[in-house]
């Protein structure tokens, strides 16, 4: 538990340093682009009605997902040449992507803070919905940005372990995971996906439920890259 | 606890292509082992389970008496050396160093500071930014000083100009002396490295060809000098592996082991009888398609 937890330790810091440079940068484009105002229009969002919050969300996606994809092969063989397991290395990184989804939420949470004392903004847009709780809120931003990182993990493993054609199948299956994940929370999209295998009516399900969904999501996603890392060949490049 | 290593009955497999075929082997823990075999011979295959980079196709790689594939215990006391693309490292030396220290239970910083001083590495830039002997150097510190029972180092020397390779054999063996640990040297620069190996292992095209103490593999072959006409008559009947000629004087490496008569023989006739170098041993046993035969001892 120790060893797990040093490397989760050590993975997090480097992770945040990372995201020392991204949260600066997305505040710096937020308020370069609340300057011009209400031309700019993000996912189909007047940027004059949004916080930081809402705007964060989905660059904070990407951010994890692309995280996601370089993991495998920037740590684990890193790790396999300090003697670390594919297994402690699967936990550490797990208990990291949790910290790191939670503290980038919760850095986009301050700026928010911040911003609702010096500007505050009459607000249109909404990650969930006008009546969701804050802690929902939070609670959805976080997921889902675990939900990228997952999507990216999975894609980076098949990659690592498959190479091209097999990383391409990785690749569907995290497009599909994310398809499940967004229809869990139709609330964030202004105009909402088509979506696939007839599904449109998760579209109207409880938080309760769209919660448990997304756990489950990140459960089968945890389960594909244990699976496809637990005897991967470490590359020695 | 001891670390002897034991590979049975070992098959690796690419694809339908066979890197290591039923190979067994057993490493008696605290020795130097050398590890050497042509191109493509399986060498790193065989490295790369030992340190559960990979798992085997069939056989069992056991150390210490336990499965070595992602055994905590084991993983953890194994240090694989090998030359590391870092084009892409941003870490400076400095960090690479505190991450073994993090990570390797026997870890002696003091050790590694003395390494780096001689090695002249500078610990405040990143590791891409360094040459590649310079890489190779910071490799073989991290490997010497992680103390590691079963240290590895598949041709770690790569990039390394010659005098920071002799520094890098001489505090091989002086901290072996000190902290007895398995050491696996793989190395193509046989006659560079021979000194340092108490036994070796040739392995060729998948196979372990023979494995056997330096001093006992030596006695395998012989090097003849004297005059020309005498060199050739005496070893008309030998395996001779190669011949050298200066003037009128000529010396032939031949293969097999020198009976005392023909050895008493070589001195009433004049004959110098020097010793085989493992390089012309290692070029011989190696020539053919499957290696040469070895008497009684082929793995």
């Amino acid at each position: 538990m120790e060893l797990r937890n040093k490397i989760a330790r050590d993975i997090t810091w480097i992770l945040l340093s990372w995201s020392a440079w991204f949260v600066p940068i997305l505040v710096i484009v937020y308020v370069a682009f609340k300057i011009m105002g209400g031309e700019v229009e993000i996912n189909q969002q007047n940027i004059d009605q949004v916080t930081f919050f809402t705007f964060a969300y989905h660059p904070s996606k990407i951010f994890m997902l692309v995280i996601g994809i370089i993991h495998v092969s920037g740590f684990l063989p890193f790790f396999a040449k300090q003697g670390v397991t594919r297994r402690d290395y699967f936990f550490g990184s797990g208990i990291s992507s949790v910290l790191v989804s939670l503290m980038l939420m919760i850095s986009a949470g301050f700026v928010t803070l911040v911003e609702n004392i010096l500007f505050p903004v009459i607000e249109t847009e909404f990650i969930i919905s006008a009546e969701a709780p804050w802690y929902l809120t939070a609670t959805v931003f976080t997921l889902n940005l675990l939900v990228y990182f997952m999507a990216g993990w999975l894609i980076g493993a098949g990659f690592y372990r498959f190479g091209g054609i097999g990383g391409m199948l990785y690749i569907a299956i995290a497009i599909v995971m994310v398809l499940f994940s967004s229809m869990f929370w139709e609330g964030e999209e202004k105009h909402p996906l088509n979506c696939p295998f007839g599904l449109s009516n998760l579209r109207d399900l409880p938080p309760s439920v769209s919660l448990m969904g997304t756990f489950l999501l990140i459960a089968v996603m945890l389960w594909i890259v244990r699976a496809t890392t637990r005897s991967v060949r470490i590359k020695m490049k | 606890m001891s670390y002897d290593v034991d590979v049975n009955q070992v098959t690796v497999k690419y694809g339908s292509f066979e890197a290591l075929k039923r190979v067994s082997l057993h490493l008696e823990s605290g020795k130097i082992y050398g590890l050497i075999g042509r191109n493509g011979a399986g060498k790193s295959t065989l490295l790369s389970l030992l340190a559960s980079f990979r798992e085997p196709t069939e056989g069992k790689v056991r150390i210490g008496g336990r499965e070595a594939f992602e055994n905590r215990d084991v993983m953890s006391q194994v240090t694989l050396v090998y030359e590391t693309d870092y084009s892409e490292e941003t870490e400076k030396v400095k960090g690479m160093l505190e991450a073994a220290e993090r990570y390797r239970p026997h870890f002696d910083r003091q050790y590694a500071d003395e390494l780096v001083e001689l090695f002249n590495l500078p610990l405040e830039k990143q590791v891409k930014k360094l040459s590649r002997g310079m890489q190779a150097a910071l490799n073989v510190t991290i490997g010497l000083a992680n103390r590691s029972p079963i240290t590895i180092f598949d041709e770690a020397y790569l990039g390394m100009d010659a005098p920071t390779r002799e520094i890098f054999y001489k505090k091989l063996l002086e901290d072996h002396a000190k902290h007895p640990r398995t050491i696996i040297l793989s190395t193509h620069l046989v006659s560079e490295m021979e000194y340092l190996f108490e036994e070796v292992v040739i392995i060729h095209k998948g196979n372990v060809l023979l494995q056997e103490p330096m001093d006992r593999l030596m006695e395998r072959g012989a090097s003849i000098t004297g005059p020309d006409q005498v060199v050739e008559d005496f070893c008309s009947d030998m395996t001779q592996l190669s011949t050298q000629r200066l003037g009128g004087t000529k010396s032939v490496v031949v293969y097999g082991e020198l009976t005392e008569e023909k050895r008493r023989e070589a001195s009433q006739r004049g004959l110098e009888v020097g010793p085989v170098s493992l390089q012309d041993l290692f070029i011989h046993l190696t020539s053919g398609e499957k290696g040469v035969e070895i008497d009684g001892t082929s793995k």
